[in-house]
């Protein structure tokens, strides 16, 4: 451990697989910006080059030869090391940057591996410093026991520094090594289990509006109506019942598969410990994801379910911390399939004292209902208009499906929205087919807002709005005065004392 | 409400209560900046939307006036909105925190302790220095959705809360 530890107090390079991974992104990123060009270079009928079309290419072909030979050199370019207190990065191949990063404000640091990093026997550091968008830092290539030391010793650093500004006496104990224990283990079948019963609609979703985007991209390009070709081509995709039927069945079992598939190699051979600071996950096939995140970070928990996991037993747990503002979804610790227990474990062992708060529930005016049916009438007024104006007699269905289903669901969430009150925690449990349940200690929230619209005012009900470092909470219609006494109790809470909160 | 935190230490109603706070307005000019950038970009909008219609061949005259219409009637709308909602907009200083109150229709009050205030600003748009007027923004770790920006402050004013946040912040930093 000490040995290689020492190797980063000199400035040092990345290793050498740095070069192929630089060339590797440099490619993707020629392909992301200019697939379409590349396309209809590689499929255009004319074959014969015009002067100017061959001037183009070849500056094209320069250009990219020139970004290549800058992506070498900036790896020869590129050094880091640690000081005492700072982590130091000097890179740049036409402008030198120099990168000072305080150990204080890092926040963490996240060792990741993707299929190429993975063929080179590497991994990459990637360091997340939270409030400061745009500086975070990554190192694309590393060993991985270097990657380990380097990470192992940051996060040591900060422990002990924040133990010297604590004076706390009974720390000497915490620099032993943390013994990890293993909490769950996705087997293949698990996520065949969680693949299944994920929410293919978004997927569905989200395929129609790639599709949509491609055509309309490589349409552009070919400068073709490409749909209006497709659609002639065949005559299944011609509107009409029988053609509307085959691609919504077509759809549904394209999504099933692309959410299984995505499930499974997403969370491959997933691994979840626990040690007394912390805990880590990995997980993926192609792309090895390892996350650390130490607890006293942690701003709140989240668990969630469906009707089809629900028979299962089976929760998808989200733990979040401090994020900064570049941040992805990624930086957070989610696990896709948990059983009750497990749920209850990472929560009573993340919030000391959670399992035995004495909550009280509240629940959420009826008036929430009142407000919000109002948006599903207005709907049903247009197509009901739009029916009797066009003497369509079909667009009953949707001028009655809106206010009635949406009217249920309204209603029921607001029949099963709770908000759980103890001195130190704040728990909200929402929705109607699955259920949402959001957890935080009070003493996180770094903002509150109280919102009112007149409709509220007139019927003395407000909405909170709870900010943590992590993610948000947020109440709708709760009386007045618990809104306010909420709020006041908040903030007395959060600045009576002083706490280390993110 | 003692039942609302059976545990908490005391009672509910001896908390400082944001309700209760004096709220200060803004600067009585900040109203005029306001109205200036709002009319500044809706009538740009319009004029360009106007000139592409007359542009465009064959554009049905009465779709092009009533857009129009519609787009000024909505400016006239939003603007004695604003009016009427200036004098609700305003902020307070407390000993541990900042809170910031607007709203005419939806009303809403931000509160932010200033034990987890990251860091402040103090910025100048081009039209609040004719009038010598500033906003000072306040940033929260995470997202941006907790921060919070004080718009209408006279400049020195908006100087020394920032100074006495900064102060603030060093302060609960070094205990």
């Amino acid at each position: 451990m000490k040995k290689s530890e020492l190797n980063f107090l000199e400035p040092r390079r990345q290793a050498q697989a740095a070069i192929a991974i630089f060339i590797y992104k440099f490619v993707v990123r020629i392909l992301r910006a200019a697939w379409p060009i590349l396309l209809v270079f590689l499929f255009r009928s004319n074959k014969e080059q015009s002067n100017t079309e061959l001037l183009m290419n070849a500056t094209v072909v320069i250009g990219g030869l020139f970004s290549l030979g800058v992506s070498v050199v900036a790896y020869f370019r590129y050094f880091f090391h640690l000081e005492e207190d700072q982590l130091v990065i000097q890179k740049g191949v036409f402008n030198r940057s120099l990168t000072k990063l305080p150990f204080e404000r890092i926040q963490n640091l996240y060792i990741e591996q993707n299929v190429l990093h993975r063929l080179l026997g590497v991994v990459s550091l990637r360091v997340d410093s939270a409030g400061s968008s745009g500086h975070e830092v990554t190192i694309d290539a590393l060993e991985r026991e270097d990657a380990e030391a380097m990470r192992a010793y940051v996060l040591e650093q900060k422990q002990e520094e924040a133990q010297e500004r604590s004076m706390d006496p009974a720390a000497p104990e915490q620099s032993a090594p943390v013994a990890q224990s293993l909490v769950l283990r996705l087997s293949f079948e698990d996520l065949l289990r969680i693949g299944v019963t994920q929410n293919h609609l978004a997927t569905a979703g989200v395929i129609v509006g790639t599709v949509f985007g491609f055509l309309f991209t490589v349409a552009g390009a070919f400068e073709q109506d490409l749909v209006k070709t497709l659609i002639e081509r065949w005559p299944m995709l011609q509107p009409g019942f029988w053609g509307f039927l085959i691609l919504a069945t077509l759809l549904f079992v394209v999504a099933f598969f692309l959410t299984l598939i995505r499930t499974v190699t997403q969370h491959y051979d997933l691994q979840f410990f626990e040690s007394r600071e912390g805990f880590q996950l990995k997980a993926g096939l192609f792309n090895r994801r390892e996350a650390f995140m130490q607890k006293r970070k942690i701003q709140l928990i989240r668990w969630t379910d469906n009707p089809l996991r629900r028979l299962l037993g089976l929760f998808r747990v989200s733990i979040h911390q401090a994020i900064s503002g570049s941040e992805r979804a990624a930086e957070q610790i989610s696990i896709p399939g948990c059983k009750r227990a497990q749920v209850d474990d990472v929560v009573h062992s993340s919030f000391e004292g959670s399992a035995a708060a004495d909550f009280r529930g509240h629940s959420i005016s009826k008036a929430y209902f009142i407000w919000y049916i109002r948006f599903m009438l207005l709907p049903a007024v247009v197509f009901g208009a739009l029916g009797y104006l066009l003497q369509e007699p079909r667009f009953v269905l949707p001028a009655i499906a809106f206010p009635v289903l949406g009217g249920l669901y309204l209603w029921l969430y607001q029949q099963r929205f709770r908000l759980w009150l103890s001195p130190e925690y704040l728990k909200t449990s929402e929705g109607v087919l699955g259920r949402t349940i959001t957890l935080l200690p009070v003493y996180k929230v770094q903002s509150v807002r109280i919102r009112q619209s007149f409709f509220q005012r007139r019927r003395d009900l407000a909405s909170v709005e709870l900010y943590t470092a992590g993610g948000s909470v947020r109440v709708p219609f709760l009386p007045l005065d618990l809104a306010r006494a909420l709020q006041d109790y908040v903030l007395y809470r959060v600045e009576s004392r002083r706490e280390d909160w993110m | 409400m003692n039942t609302l935190f059976q545990n908490a230490q005391l009672s509910i109603e001896e908390l400082p209560r944001v309700a209760e706070v004096d709220w200060q307005g803004l600067d009585r000019a900040y109203l005029r900046v306001d109205l200036i950038g709002l009319w500044l970009f809706r009538l740009g909008v319009l004029g360009v939307f106007l000139a592409y219609t007359f542009f465009v061949e064959g554009f049905p005259p009465v779709v092009r006036w009533s857009i129009a219409g519609l787009w000024g009637f909505l400016l006239l709308l939003t603007t004695v909105l604003r009016y009427l909602g200036f004098r609700i907009k305003g902020y307070a200083v407390r000993q541990h925190d900042l809170m910031y109150r607007r709203g005419l229709l939806f009303r809403s009050v931000t509160v932010v302790p200033f034990t987890r205030i990251q860091h402040s600003e103090v910025e100048q748009g081009v039209i609040e220095r004719q009038f010598g007027l500033s906003s000072l923004s306040v940033f929260t770790a995470g997202g941006s959705q907790s921060d919070l920006v004080i718009p209408g402050l006279k400049r020195e004013d908006a100087e020394r809360i920032r100074n006495f946040l900064s102060q603030k912040v060093a302060a609960d930093e070094e205990e």
